[in-house]
């Protein structure tokens, strides 16, 4: 069993009415089942209202399964008793920047995890030392985080999930309100946490750029797993990927595009020195 | 900045400053009031911190001081100096202005002295830890002192999304210039619900974040940077005791 698995994942969205009587119920999660591998980086990608963020939030018990299980190294999220074990396991970065820092200095909301978990506080220190090494953050750690860029207070967040020793991370939407540069920022600091650290990495995201590096690529429409594989494997299959309404990177775009046209070119092209090798040989030879 | 008064525990701030402003209600003739200023100033000397910093804090009150000091002179019965109409300059009225006024500024400066040697995460802190006994009788002083912090740390964030909503109904032809102080504020109002509805998204959104991250109350909490009363701290509360025994010896 991996790191996150979820059987026959079902969650409904309720909504009551002023008497308690169920008035409307929206399915976000319909029969998700799904086991990810410990240190693996897996994207799960998907249109808005594919159910993907409820779904994270089902990995640290922030929300509950309506039926079904979800299992973080093989504690049941729905048992109330391991909840805390549960959210050190799997930490959780989200979209704003802003609303997920509590302290008023870099390091000191760093520590607000370990403090929590009533670590000692020696330990604390060396953690959170560790931490803001590991995120490349040590420069700014007696900053007040309002002063810092998005993506590097995006760091910060991830930072204070690492100090927390957790084995995996989910980030939801960890770079939607960010620019191209503190996108890039977060996503090869998550690289690096994934390679060196070990850390399982579980980015939800819908940017295509992003998961081109992934280990595994899960797309998710209407609350259901529709695709699910290698980025080579899932980019290759572009025509599906347009009925979910979700784009390819630009270049595996104009590869398929080519292809469609008649040039003879692989499935599932990922990166522009890739198309490059294929295209220069052609374009010698005519 | 580091000096003494920096790197003095906030408890013992804290606990200095409510021992001055004590001593100054206490104080009534002008020997006291010279103990009072040694101690101010020996403090804003160990301090370091430029005077002109301190003397910011008065702005604030001038119109305060300038209302209270002209009551007390006109207002107050006894030998007369001079008399305009109804308004009668006394001796009695000269003396209880000027304490008054002294009071007024020392308060002020005493309590800069505090805040300007004291981040607001040390002083939260402090008073968490001071105030602790208070637990007992049923106060939540762990949660007041985290709201206190975090209602710190989102000040500059609403003020940067006020700014970015009057912007935006700017944009749109609203007017806040213009006007009386009334009208003013009262072009204001509209601003108040996009802030407000923003506000508590925001509340929701640091609730799961903080909950994500293990939060659950101060129970079984440690502190990454604990308070620890050190020698100097004991010098100082020495400093208290003798102080506090000069101002009652120099009251009449």
């Amino acid at each position: 069993m991996g790191i996150i698995k979820a059987s026959k994942l079902i969650y409904d969205y309720i909504r009551r009415d002023e008497d308690e009587h169920v008035e409307e119920v929206n399915r976000a999660i319909d029969e998700l089942t799904l086991d990810i591998k410990a240190g693996d980086f897996v994207a799960i990608l998907g249109h808005n209202g594919s159910g993907k963020s409820t779904f994270a939030k089902q990995i640290n018990g922030i929300l509950l399964p309506t039926e079904g299980t979800v299992w973080i190294s093989g504690m049941d999220t729905a048992d109330d008793s391991h909840i805390w074990d549960i959210r050190k396991t799997a930490g959780m970065v989200f979209q704003n920047p802003d609303n997920q820092i509590i302290g008023n200095i870099v390091e000191e909301d760093v520590g607000f995890g370990p403090e929590n978990l009533g670590v000692p506080t020696d330990e604390i220190w060396k953690r959170v030392d560790a931490s803001l090494e590991a995120v490349g953050m040590t420069a700014y750690r007696m900053k007040s985080p309002n002063k810092l860029s998005g993506g590097q207070k995006q760091r910060v967040a991830i930072a204070g999930v690492m100090a927390m020793k957790p084995q995996c991370i989910i980030l939801d939407e960890p770079t939607a309100m960010l620019d191209p540069n503190g996108r890039k920022e977060v996503i090869a600091t998550l690289h690096e946490l994934n390679k060196k650290e070990g850390i399982t990495v579980l980015l939800i995201t819908h940017y295509m750029e992003e998961v081109i590096e992934a280990d595994r690529v899960i797309v998710m429409d209407d609350g259901r797993l529709v695709m699910d594989g290698t980025p080579r494997e899932v980019f290759s299959r572009v025509k599906e990927l347009k009925e979910y309404r979700l784009d390819v990177p630009q270049v595996t775009e104009l590869a398929y595009e080519l292809k469609q046209a008649g040039v003879a070119l692989p499935d599932g092209i990922l990166t522009m020195d890739e198309l490059m090798e294929y295209l220069l040989p052609m374009m010698k030879g005519n | 900045m580091d000096s003494v008064l920096h790197k003095m525990d906030p408890r013992t701030k804290l606990f200095g400053t409510m021992i001055f402003i004590i001593s100054l209600f206490l104080a009534n003739n002008i020997a006291a009031y010279v103990v009072a200023t040694v101690f101010m100033v020996g403090a804003i000397r160990l301090s370091k911190v430029p005077f002109k910093f301190i003397v910011r804090g008065l702005k604030a009150i001038v119109v305060l001081l300038l209302i209270s000091v002209s009551f007390n002179l006109f207002l107050t019965p006894g030998r007369v100096i001079f008399q305009l109409g109804f308004l009668k300059l006394t001796w009695e009225g000269l003396e209880t202005a000027g304490f008054m006024a002294l009071r007024l500024i020392y308060l002020v400066i005493g309590s800069s002295v505090m805040t300007l040697t004291t981040t607001p995460n040390e002083l939260t802190d402090g008073l968490e830890k001071s105030l602790g006994f208070l637990n007992k009788i049923g106060v939540p002083v762990h949660e007041v002192s985290m709201m206190m912090s975090i209602a710190l740390r989102f000040i500059p964030i609403l003020i940067e999304e006020t700014d970015k909503i009057m912007k935006a109904q700017m944009a749109r032809g609203a007017d806040f210039e213009s006007g009386n102080l009334i009208q003013k504020a009262k072009s204001m109002v509209p601003l108040l619900v996009p802030l407000f509805i923003s506000a508590f998204r925001r509340a929701t959104d640091l609730a799961m974040a903080m909950e994500a991250r293990c939060y659950h109350g101060g129970e079984g909490r440690t502190k990454m940077k604990p308070l620890h009363y050190s020698k100097r701290d004991y010098v100082a509360y020495a400093v208290y005791v003798i102080y506090m025994v000069m101002i009652v010896l120099a009251r009449r």
